[in-house]
Protein backbone atom coordinates (compact mmCIF):
# COMPACT_ATOMS: atom_id res chain seq x y z
CA UNK A 1 0.00 0.00 0.00
CA UNK A 2 0.90 3.45 -0.19
CA UNK A 3 2.17 5.96 2.33
CA UNK A 4 -0.91 5.54 5.00
CA UNK A 5 -0.51 2.15 4.98
CA UNK A 6 -0.31 0.75 8.35
CA UNK A 7 3.00 0.84 9.78
CA UNK A 8 4.69 3.06 7.57
CA UNK A 9 6.31 6.20 9.69
CA UNK A 10 3.73 9.11 10.07
CA UNK A 11 3.86 12.19 8.16
CA UNK A 12 2.09 14.31 10.33
CA UNK A 13 3.48 18.03 10.76
CA UNK A 14 5.39 18.99 14.20
CA UNK A 15 3.22 20.64 16.27
CA UNK A 16 5.22 24.07 15.98
CA UNK A 17 4.52 24.36 12.24
CA UNK A 18 0.83 25.77 13.45
CA UNK A 19 3.35 29.01 13.92
CA UNK A 20 4.03 28.50 10.01
CA UNK A 21 3.04 31.51 7.71
CA UNK A 22 1.04 29.23 5.22
CA UNK A 23 -1.11 29.37 8.45
CA UNK A 24 -1.58 32.71 9.33
CA UNK A 25 -2.59 33.68 6.03
CA UNK A 26 -5.41 31.51 5.83
CA UNK A 27 -8.64 30.51 8.12
CA UNK A 28 -6.90 27.24 9.33
CA UNK A 29 -9.13 24.06 9.19
CA UNK A 30 -9.94 21.69 12.12
CA UNK A 31 -9.89 17.89 10.99
CA UNK A 32 -12.99 16.20 13.39
CA UNK A 33 -13.47 12.70 13.91
CA UNK A 34 -16.64 11.57 15.31
CA UNK A 35 -17.51 8.66 16.52
CA UNK A 36 -19.29 5.77 15.67
CA UNK A 37 -20.54 2.70 17.59
CA UNK A 38 -18.64 -0.12 14.85
CA UNK A 39 -15.36 0.92 14.60
CA UNK A 40 -12.43 -0.71 17.13
CA UNK A 41 -10.78 2.12 19.42
CA UNK A 42 -7.72 0.31 19.17
CA UNK A 43 -7.90 0.40 15.27
CA UNK A 44 -9.38 4.23 15.76
CA UNK A 45 -5.85 4.56 17.66
CA UNK A 46 -3.59 2.93 14.95
CA UNK A 47 -5.03 4.81 12.66
CA UNK A 48 -4.11 8.30 13.96
CA UNK A 49 -0.62 7.17 14.95
CA UNK A 50 -0.53 6.11 11.06
CA UNK A 51 -1.16 8.95 9.30
CA UNK A 52 -0.84 11.81 11.38
CA UNK A 53 2.50 9.96 13.09
CA UNK A 54 1.34 10.36 16.65
CA UNK A 55 2.84 9.00 19.60
CA UNK A 56 0.70 5.74 21.13
CA UNK A 57 -0.82 8.06 24.03
CA UNK A 58 -1.36 10.89 22.24
CA UNK A 59 -3.30 8.65 19.34
CA UNK A 60 -4.87 7.04 22.54
CA UNK A 61 -5.85 9.99 24.47
CA UNK A 62 -7.70 11.72 20.78
CA UNK A 63 -9.63 8.77 20.58
CA UNK A 64 -10.43 8.46 23.88
CA UNK A 65 -11.97 11.95 23.53
CA UNK A 66 -13.79 10.65 19.97
CA UNK A 67 -15.26 7.82 22.22
CA UNK A 68 -16.33 9.39 25.30
CA UNK A 69 -17.40 13.23 23.68
CA UNK A 70 -18.44 11.87 20.58
CA UNK A 71 -15.84 14.09 18.33
CA UNK A 72 -12.16 15.08 18.23
CA UNK A 73 -10.31 17.83 16.52
CA UNK A 74 -7.18 15.76 15.45
CA UNK A 75 -5.26 18.16 13.39
CA UNK A 76 -5.69 21.86 12.90
CA UNK A 77 -3.81 23.68 9.70
CA UNK A 78 -4.50 24.66 6.36
CA UNK A 79 -6.73 23.62 4.17
CA UNK A 80 -4.99 21.77 1.72
CA UNK A 81 -3.50 19.36 3.87
CA UNK A 82 -6.36 19.13 6.10
CA UNK A 83 -7.94 18.04 3.15
CA UNK A 84 -5.10 15.32 2.39
CA UNK A 85 -5.61 14.40 6.45
CA UNK A 86 -9.49 13.92 5.61
CA UNK A 87 -9.13 11.80 2.51
CA UNK A 88 -6.46 9.51 4.53
CA UNK A 89 -8.99 9.17 7.13
CA UNK A 90 -12.55 8.61 5.01
CA UNK A 91 -9.75 5.26 3.27
CA UNK A 92 -10.11 4.03 6.43
CA UNK A 93 -13.85 4.47 7.14
CA UNK A 94 -13.29 6.90 9.79
CA UNK A 95 -16.59 9.24 10.36
CA UNK A 96 -14.24 12.20 9.82
CA UNK A 97 -15.30 16.16 8.83
CA UNK A 98 -13.64 19.80 7.94
CA UNK A 99 -14.45 22.57 9.31
CA UNK A 100 -13.23 26.24 10.18
CA UNK A 101 -11.30 26.40 13.48
CA UNK A 102 -13.12 28.47 15.72
CA UNK A 103 -16.79 27.99 14.77
CA UNK B 1 -11.08 -18.84 17.00
CA UNK B 2 -9.24 -20.54 19.25
CA UNK B 3 -5.85 -22.63 17.87
CA UNK B 4 -5.23 -20.10 15.34
CA UNK B 5 -1.48 -19.76 14.84
CA UNK B 6 -0.38 -16.32 13.73
CA UNK B 7 3.36 -15.86 12.71
CA UNK B 8 5.22 -12.93 11.86
CA UNK B 9 7.93 -13.59 9.01
CA UNK B 10 10.97 -11.43 9.20
CA UNK B 11 10.23 -8.99 6.52
CA UNK B 12 6.43 -8.25 7.94
CA UNK B 13 4.32 -10.71 6.29
CA UNK B 14 1.38 -12.41 8.36
CA UNK B 15 1.47 -15.87 8.09
CA UNK B 16 -1.79 -17.72 9.31
CA UNK B 17 -2.60 -21.19 10.07
CA UNK B 18 -4.90 -23.30 11.77
CA UNK B 19 -7.66 -20.65 10.45
CA UNK B 20 -10.92 -22.10 11.15
CA UNK B 21 -13.91 -23.03 8.16
CA UNK B 22 -16.36 -20.21 9.68
CA UNK B 23 -13.72 -17.98 9.35
CA UNK B 24 -12.69 -19.00 6.34
CA UNK B 25 -15.95 -18.82 5.19
CA UNK B 26 -16.47 -15.99 6.48
CA UNK B 27 -13.06 -14.23 4.95
CA UNK B 28 -13.93 -15.54 1.25
CA UNK B 29 -17.22 -13.12 1.56
CA UNK B 30 -15.32 -10.21 2.36
CA UNK B 31 -14.87 -9.09 -1.47
CA UNK B 32 -18.56 -9.79 -2.40
CA UNK B 33 -19.68 -7.90 0.91
CA UNK B 34 -17.55 -4.43 -0.09
CA UNK B 35 -18.64 -4.74 -3.59
CA UNK B 36 -22.33 -5.35 -3.32
CA UNK B 37 -22.71 -2.11 -0.86
CA UNK B 38 -26.41 -1.18 -0.18
CA UNK B 39 -26.61 2.83 -0.44
CA UNK B 40 -26.94 2.89 3.26
CA UNK B 41 -23.90 1.10 3.70
CA UNK B 42 -22.32 3.50 0.66
CA UNK B 43 -23.32 6.52 2.49
CA UNK B 44 -21.41 5.40 5.16
CA UNK B 45 -18.18 4.60 3.79
CA UNK B 46 -18.41 7.61 1.75
CA UNK B 47 -19.08 9.97 4.48
CA UNK B 48 -19.75 13.83 3.96
CA UNK B 49 -17.06 15.97 4.52
CA UNK B 50 -18.67 19.34 4.68
CA UNK B 51 -21.44 21.02 6.28
CA UNK B 52 -21.84 23.34 3.40
CA UNK B 53 -23.71 21.66 0.46
CA UNK B 54 -21.04 23.70 -1.90
CA UNK B 55 -18.00 22.60 0.22
CA UNK B 56 -19.18 18.78 0.01
CA UNK B 57 -20.14 19.03 -3.85
CA UNK B 58 -17.02 20.39 -4.78
CA UNK B 59 -15.06 17.46 -2.34
CA UNK B 60 -16.84 14.72 -3.42
CA UNK B 61 -15.92 16.39 -7.34
CA UNK B 62 -12.26 16.77 -6.76
CA UNK B 63 -11.86 13.27 -3.76
CA UNK B 64 -14.21 11.50 -4.81
CA UNK B 65 -12.86 9.09 -7.57
CA UNK B 66 -9.63 8.62 -5.95
CA UNK B 67 -11.44 7.25 -3.02
CA UNK B 68 -14.02 5.05 -4.40
CA UNK B 69 -10.68 4.28 -7.06
CA UNK B 70 -8.31 3.49 -3.60
CA UNK B 71 -11.69 1.41 -2.45
CA UNK B 72 -11.61 -1.15 -5.14
CA UNK B 73 -8.14 -1.55 -5.12
CA UNK B 74 -8.26 -2.84 -1.36
CA UNK B 75 -10.56 -5.08 -2.68
CA UNK B 76 -8.72 -6.84 -5.51
CA UNK B 77 -5.74 -6.72 -3.03
CA UNK B 78 -8.16 -9.18 -0.59
CA UNK B 79 -9.56 -11.27 -3.14
CA UNK B 80 -6.12 -11.87 -4.64
CA UNK B 81 -4.72 -12.66 -0.86
CA UNK B 82 -7.83 -14.85 -1.17
CA UNK B 83 -6.99 -16.96 -3.50
CA UNK B 84 -4.22 -18.24 -1.17
CA UNK B 85 -6.52 -19.56 1.83
CA UNK B 86 -5.97 -23.21 1.62
CA UNK B 87 -7.02 -26.53 3.43
CA UNK B 88 -4.22 -27.38 5.64
CA UNK B 89 -5.68 -31.45 4.68
CA UNK B 90 -7.39 -31.82 8.45
CA UNK B 91 -6.34 -33.27 11.69
CA UNK B 92 -4.32 -36.02 12.33
CA UNK B 93 -5.72 -39.26 10.95
CA UNK B 94 -7.60 -36.65 8.63
CA UNK B 95 -10.05 -36.28 11.80
CA UNK B 96 -11.67 -32.90 13.07
CA UNK B 97 -12.61 -29.88 11.77
CA UNK B 98 -11.20 -28.81 8.88
CA UNK B 99 -8.68 -25.86 9.22
CA UNK B 100 -7.09 -23.28 6.43
CA UNK B 101 -3.93 -20.87 6.19
CA UNK B 102 -2.95 -18.08 4.28
CA UNK B 103 -0.63 -15.44 4.48
CA UNK B 104 -1.04 -11.52 4.34
CA UNK B 105 1.77 -9.73 2.74
CA UNK B 106 2.68 -6.92 5.00
CA UNK B 107 2.24 -4.31 2.22
CA UNK B 108 -1.79 -5.18 2.17
CA UNK B 109 -2.59 -5.04 5.97
CA UNK B 110 -4.04 -1.69 5.52
CA UNK B 111 -6.45 -3.06 2.65
CA UNK B 112 -7.39 -5.83 5.14
CA UNK B 113 -8.06 -3.59 7.98
CA UNK B 114 -9.78 -0.93 6.32
CA UNK B 115 -11.72 -3.26 4.55
CA UNK B 116 -12.72 -5.31 7.35
CA UNK B 117 -13.73 -2.21 9.24
CA UNK B 118 -15.36 -1.07 6.05
CA UNK B 119 -17.35 -4.75 5.84
CA UNK B 120 -18.40 -4.37 9.46
CA UNK B 121 -19.68 -0.88 8.85
CA UNK B 122 -21.41 -1.99 5.84
CA UNK B 123 -23.36 -4.72 7.81
CA UNK B 124 -24.28 -2.10 10.30
CA UNK B 125 -25.73 -0.12 7.67
CA UNK B 126 -27.27 -2.49 5.57
CA UNK B 127 -29.07 -4.33 9.06
CA UNK B 128 -30.11 -1.20 10.57
CA UNK B 129 -28.54 -2.16 13.81
CA UNK B 130 -28.76 -0.06 16.75
CA UNK B 131 -25.25 0.90 18.89
CA UNK B 132 -27.40 -1.08 21.64
CA UNK B 133 -27.47 -4.40 19.23
CA UNK B 134 -23.48 -4.08 19.12
CA UNK B 135 -23.26 -4.72 22.77
CA UNK B 136 -25.61 -7.83 22.25
CA UNK B 137 -24.67 -11.46 22.01
CA UNK B 138 -25.86 -12.55 18.38
CA UNK B 139 -28.29 -15.61 20.24
CA UNK B 140 -30.07 -12.79 21.59
CA UNK B 141 -30.97 -11.46 17.69
CA UNK B 142 -34.87 -12.79 16.81
CA UNK B 143 -34.00 -12.20 13.22
CA UNK B 144 -31.81 -15.14 12.13
CA UNK B 145 -30.42 -12.91 9.52
CA UNK B 146 -29.63 -10.55 11.98
CA UNK B 147 -27.92 -13.00 14.57
CA UNK B 148 -25.59 -14.02 11.75
CA UNK B 149 -24.95 -10.21 10.50
CA UNK B 150 -23.94 -9.47 14.41
CA UNK B 151 -21.90 -12.81 14.47
CA UNK B 152 -19.99 -11.63 11.22
CA UNK B 153 -19.75 -8.27 12.87
CA UNK B 154 -18.22 -9.47 16.23
CA UNK B 155 -16.09 -12.34 14.23
CA UNK B 156 -14.09 -9.66 11.88
CA UNK B 157 -13.56 -7.41 15.04
CA UNK B 158 -11.50 -10.49 16.58
CA UNK B 159 -9.56 -10.80 13.26
CA UNK B 160 -9.20 -7.40 13.28
CA UNK B 161 -7.75 -7.17 16.64
CA UNK B 162 -5.32 -9.91 15.48
CA UNK B 163 -3.91 -7.83 12.50
CA UNK B 164 -4.04 -4.96 14.38
CA UNK B 165 -1.60 -7.02 17.40
CA UNK B 166 0.46 -8.33 15.43
CA UNK B 167 1.42 -4.57 14.27
CA UNK B 168 2.43 -3.52 17.78
CA UNK B 169 6.09 -3.98 18.62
Amino acid sequence: MGSDGFGSKGTGPREKEGTRPETRLGTPWNVVVHDDPVTLMVYVTRVFMTIFGYSPSRAYRLMMEVHTKGRSVVWTGPRERAEVYLSKLHAYHLLATLERAGE
Amino acid sequence: MNGMVIRREPGGDLRLERIPAFLAGLLLELPDLLSDLDPRAEKRLFPRAFEEDEEEEQWRRLAGPDLAHLFQDRIQVIRGDLEGLVPEGGGMFGAGEETFRMEIPQGHQAAWLSGLNGARLALYETEEFSPEDMRKDPEEMEEPGKALALFQIHAMAVFQEILLEGRFP
